[in-house]
């Protein structure tokens, strides 16, 4: 059971409000799109649940556990993880020692056997000693992401995985969150911008506008909603 | 097991020097290994997790007083006054480091340069416990230890015992989140690392470091003087470390031996001296920009191809 609870959430910025009573609830694991224009709160939203930023108001609690206002080191030990918007490695590190540096984080035992499986799911089994920072930009974002996944999450937030990444890796991202999801299920949390990879990879859309939450439904559903058509193009 | 019979002969080596050298040369190399010490324990901070202070000899003022109160004023045993000291270093690391780590960046260099000061000024100050500025004389050596030649065996076991905690550190868990810490602070903590305090124990830790070499020091010199533990000093910490190589094992070591023996070489040089070291730590950062320690390795590199 994983049951994510976001309640009330208000964070500004002067006199900008990031987010305005953004409210939602995901009673288990499954893949969650949010789309939404630029400035609608998402990354802000999972700052937040990630414990980077501190809510002016509101509460997060999953399973029942509240979590508003832990540090990022706890919320990790609490099984959230997350990627960056801005792609995040150790660029000194290899692959591989990117991949088992969250066991050292942890103190958990490290498995350089299934983060050799996982990177050669990704393709990357041939840069496994290699620098991460020699890698391509699409490149360090797979990595990035299956070591998200190395951590066991029972929340994964992903913000914008597809940014930036070429068709080719874009695909192999797409089967792999897939294929790892239905291994270990969990609550996904996935930003996006890119319509038909977050089509073809969510169950359930979440669209946020101007801090809160406007509408929610099946990925078809949003797709012809009048109320986001409107928040895309008013 | 090659590299680690090199490095027991290149020990044996050292150990048998004061055989073979002149009084002079001995007592150079006692301040290189004394200088080592506190820029192993800065390496772990500067090198290692990328925390740049600048009042870190101010810690080995630290050890170095506490010693000297404990040792004269309370007639404590030496080596009971020097674990004390070192202690008292390691805590005032903690305490101190803890504030300065809640800044970043060039905020923490400047906090950390105002900590030194500060500590520095105490030292200069306090006349009833460190005797201001005149110095703290009297300053026991270690039973056995007494005569040059026994003294460089201890500054070069201090500075032993300096290398090999790095050592031990860097290899261990807690050495690779430090590097974790240095290339992204955001990440690591995302993967669960506790910044704050990882921060905080690795601060404590060099200036413990630098207690021990402190110590060592005035011990060394007889007298402890508020002039050794000043912000020239804290930089010249800072300079050994990265003229040697921050972030290598071997750096603050071949640092120190740069920066204490480089300019006695130059003493032909005459009043030109601070000049022609000053150029030649010019060259360096021109072309061994990641320390002599690089240079040294792609050398045998080179070498070995």
């Amino acid at each position: 059971m994983s049951h994510l609870a976001v309640q009330g959430l208000e964070k500004r910025y002067g006199g900008i409000a990031a987010l305005d009573g953004c409210s939602f609830d995901i009673p288990g694991p499954g893949i969650y799109g949010f789309i939404g224009p630029n400035g609608a709160g998402k990354t802000t939203l999972f700052d937040i649940v990630a414990g980077a930023t501190a809510p002016d108001r509101g509460e997060i609690s999953l399973d029942g556990r509240r979590l508003t206002g832990f540090s990022p080191h706890r919320l990790a030990r609490l099984g959230i993880a997350r990627s960056f918007q801005e792609c995040r490695v150790f660029g000194e590190y290899s692959c591989i020692e990117n991949l088992l540096f969250s066991s050292i984080a942890l103190g958990t035992r490290p498995d350089p056997a299934e983060a050799e499986r996982l990177l050669k799911l990704v393709g990357l089994e041939a840069y496994a000693t290699e620098p991460a920072a020699s890698l391509s930009f699409g490149q360090r974002r797979l990595l990035e992401i299956v070591g998200t996944f190395l951590q066991r999450p029972r929340v994964l937030l992903l913000d914008e995985p597809a940014a930036g990444v070429n068709p080719a890796l874009l695909e192999i991202l797409a089967t792999f969150i897939l294929r790892m999801h239905e291994d270990r299920p969990s609550v996904c949390l996935v930003i996006e911008h890119n319509m038909e990879f977050i089509m073809g990879l969510a169950r359930e859309v979440i669209v946020m506008h101007q801090g809160t939450v406007l509408e929610r439904g099946d990925p078809q559903a949003i797709q012809t909603s009048p109320r986001v058509i409107e928040a895309y193009l008013g | 097991m090659r590299r680690a019979g090199l490095l027991m002969l290149l020990v044996a080596a050292l150990y048998s020097i004061p055989l073979v050298s002149a009084p002079y040369v001995l007592h150079i190399l006692v301040l290189c290994c004394l200088y080592a010490i506190p820029a192993v324990g800065l390496n772990l901070m500067l090198g290692y997790t990328g925390l740049v202070s600048l009042g870190h000899i101010a810690f080995a003022g630290i050890g170095a007083y506490t010693a000297a109160y404990l040792m004269v004023d309370l007639k404590l045993g030496y080596w009971s006054a020097l674990a004390l000291a070192v202690a008292a270093s390691g805590v005032a690391g903690a305490v101190i480091g803890a504030i300065c780590l809640r800044f970043r960046s060039h905020f923490f260099m400047i906090v950390t340069l105002a900590f030194g000061l500060m500590l520095y000024s105490v030292m200069n100050n306090w006349d009833e416990v460190t005797r201001g500025a005149a110095g703290f004389p009297g300053i026991p050596r270690p039973a056995g230890f007494g005569p040059l030649e026994s003294f460089y065996r201890l500054a070069l076991g201090g500075a032993l015992v300096a290398f090999a905690v790095q050592w031990l550190v860097v290899r261990s868990s807690f050495g690779r989140i430090l590097v974790a810490l240095r290339q992204d602070e955001r990440l690591a903590e995302a993967k669960g690392v506790n910044a704050a305090l990882c921060k905080t124990a690795v601060f404590a830790l060099g200036s413990a470091l630098a207690g021990l070499g402190g110590v060592l020091l005035v011990s060394f010199l007889r007298v402890a003087a508020p002039a050794s533990f000043n912000l020239a000093e804290s930089i010249n910490a800072v300079l050994i470390v990265i003229i040697g190589g921050a972030g290598s094992l071997a750096g603050p070591i071949l640092g120190a031996l740069l920066f204490v023996g480089l300019p006695e070489l130059l003493r032909v040089a005459a009043e030109w001296r601070l000049v022609v070291f000053g150029a030649i730590l010019v060259l360096i950062t021109l072309f061994a920009p990641n320390g002599i320690a690089d240079l040294i390795a792609r050398g045998w590199n080179r070498l070995g191809r």
